[in-house]
């Protein structure tokens, strides 16, 4: 942990960290395209995963389902992390010294490779019957998945209450 | 009856006065207003991209509502009674919080911009369900109700650090 401190001393101390901290529109600004970052995760994993859990419309075959929304769900989280590391670099100790943020990114990196097994899984379906019951294991793999991002986003609200 | 009397009576029922002394009612309900209103903004996000035409070309309008739209209401609900709770807390200072006036003054008219869309320009979808490239008119409904989301979002952010 000490060397995390001292990390984050040296980035708290950028020329990049002292302007981000000091105009006082940046940080609400990132904050807020971090939160439609979010929002453009949640939508198309919420739609993707309750369908293999048999919930909602069933008019697309599960692969064209994911071929369509994955770009969306990969798009944003490029977006969150552009947008969360210039979180991290204005208020370093905030994020990085923070057991809150670091179970955040524990289950982050869970659910991106959760997300991942499942598209390739999709994929390799081929043109099967859009009716097709996942097997078991999908389904709860987007049980799992669910599960993680209410973590993660529960998580992201309650760094601010702990210290 | 006027809005600080009733903000002042809803501060004042058991559920704001418990949501304004509990450490953690207040954190989990913001973490739970946060999944809806993304789940909400996402979901209208998807159907707005389509109707400008920018994503999802080769699928109906028609059809791509049918299915987010139910989360979309799902979603809403949520984040009312999450937000209701909220405000409870303290009713009266959100009232004077400038940002929390604008943040409901860009949910009323979003609200309004898809009432208008649903009840007026919906009628016609038949004409236009399957077009890769939507009417004007439809492709400004779903600019103006994105415009008036992310404004939704970064008042309710503002809040937080405007709130005395």
């Amino acid at each position: 942990m000490q060397a995390i401190a001292l990390f984050c001393n040296w980035l708290g101390a950028t020329p990049l960290s002292q302007t981000l901290q000091s105009v006082s529109w940046i940080v609400p600004t990132v904050q807020s395209i971090h939160i439609v970052g979010i929002a453009m995760v949640v939508a198309p994993t919420i739609l993707l995963n309750m369908r293999l859990l048999g919930v909602g419309g069933k008019s697309q075959p599960i692969p064209r389902l994911f071929a369509s929304l994955m770009p969306v769900v990969w798009c944003a989280l490029l977006a969150l992390v552009i947008s969360g590391a210039l979180l991290i670099i204005a208020e370093p100790k905030r994020e990085l010294l923070n057991i809150v943020f670091q179970t955040k990114m524990a289950l982050l990196i869970g659910d991106v490779a959760s997300t991942a097994g499942l598209q390739r899984w999709a994929a390799s379906k081929g043109p099967s019957p859009a009716q097709d019951a996942p097997p078991p294991g999908a389904r709860a793999a987007a049980l799992l998945s669910l599960i993680l991002f209410v973590a993660i986003i529960g998580c992201g609200r309650w760094i601010a209450y702990v210290q | 009856m006027t809005l600080h009397s009733l903000a002042a009576a809803l501060q004042d029922t058991a559920a704001g006065r418990f949501v304004a002394v509990s450490a953690w009612a207040f954190p989990t309900l913001e973490a739970l207003h946060v999944l809806c209103l993304t789940t909400v903004f996402g979901t209208v996000a998807l159907v707005d991209l389509r109707l400008m035409g920018l994503a999802f070309r080769d699928r109906r309008i028609t059809a791509l509502s049918a299915e987010v739209l139910p989360f979309t209401w799902a979603a809403f609900a949520g984040a009312l009674l999450t937000g209701s709770l909220l405000l409870s807390s303290q009713a009266t200072v959100y009232l004077a919080n400038p940002a929390f006036r604008w943040k409901m003054l860009m949910l009323a008219l979003a609200g309004l911009n898809m009432m208008v869309f649903h009840l007026v320009t919906w009628r016609r979808v038949q004409a236009w369900d399957g077009r890769r490239d939507p009417p004007f008119a439809v492709r400004i409904a779903g600019l103006v109700s994105m415009a008036l989301w992310i404004g939704v979002v970064v008042f309710g952010r503002w809040i937080g650090f405007t709130l005395q």
